[in-house]
């Protein structure tokens, strides 16, 4: 009989409830948050995401190809993990922080993703076309009847010496 | 969160589309006039989807002239 081996990967798992046994408060998370009304949320974006250093984190991002939907997710995401608002707030604002990157963008002059869906969505050719494509290219190109096929055949040049192909005889 | 910014979207296109109201300014003079009402309490918002949309119209102009 087999015998199931031990995984001592196991052993390196917390154990349940390990993490009440240190002192509450020491994580932002939980801690109340500093920010509770979407008026001050939404200050606080526009002061920190209008400010200089910001600016350019952002153009750099936005020119490394980052989406401006997941950056705005990233953004409001953080500012929970950081203590700042709650996850409600950070859905509530996620609009206003989107609106933020692009006023940063456009006073750039610089391009964005708006969402990665969406660029999808545009590179995708309709299928109508594609047919219609393919349809102008059939009518362009002369058709391969099988006449044709056994006529290159034949002009193709005999092969000579040892080493070619003998032909079959029918 | 997508109905959430359709929503949103649906606002902001709303409140774009609407003209600045203009107050008219009655001027009333004499003895009989109406004494100004002050206002001791003030009406608050409480549409949070309504204050993020007046927020993104502010911002949205600003790109609007940036773009000309």
């Amino acid at each position: 009989m087999s015998q199931l081996q031990f995984d001592p990967s196991m052993l390196q798992a917390p154990i349940p409830g390990q993490s009440l046994t240190k002192e509450p408060g020491n994580y932002p998370w939980e801690v109340p948050p500093e920010l509770s009304t979407i008026e001050d949320v939404i200050e606080y974006y526009t002061e920190r995401l209008l400010d200089a250093n910001a600016d350019d984190a952002i153009l750099i991002c936005l020119d490394g190809g980052i989406s401006v939907e997941k950056m705005a997710e990233f953004i409001t995401t953080s500012g929970t993990m950081n203590g700042r608002h709650s996850l409600d707030l950070a859905f509530l604002v996620d609009p206003y922080v989107r609106e933020l990157i692009k006023y940063v963008a456009d006073s750039a002059n610089a391009d964005y993703i708006e969402s990665y869906s969406d660029l999808e969505k545009e590179k995708q050719v309709p299928y109508r076309q594609i047919r219609s494509l393919i349809k102008e290219m059939h009518k362009q190109q002369p058709e391969e009847t099988v006449e044709n096929i056994k006529e290159e055949k034949e002009e193709m040049p005999k092969q000579k010496g040892l080493m070619a192909k003998l032909k079959k005889e029918n | 969160m997508k109905k959430y910014a359709v929503k949103i979207e649906k606002l902001v296109k709303e409140k774009l589309k609407e003209k600045p109201k203009k107050k008219k300014e009655k001027e009333s003079k004499g003895f009989m006039a109406r004494k100004e009402k002050v206002e001791d309490t003030k009406e608050f918002n409480t549409d949070m989807a309504d204050i993020v949309a007046q927020h993104i119209v502010a911002i949205r102009k600003k790109r609007m002239e940036l773009k000309g």
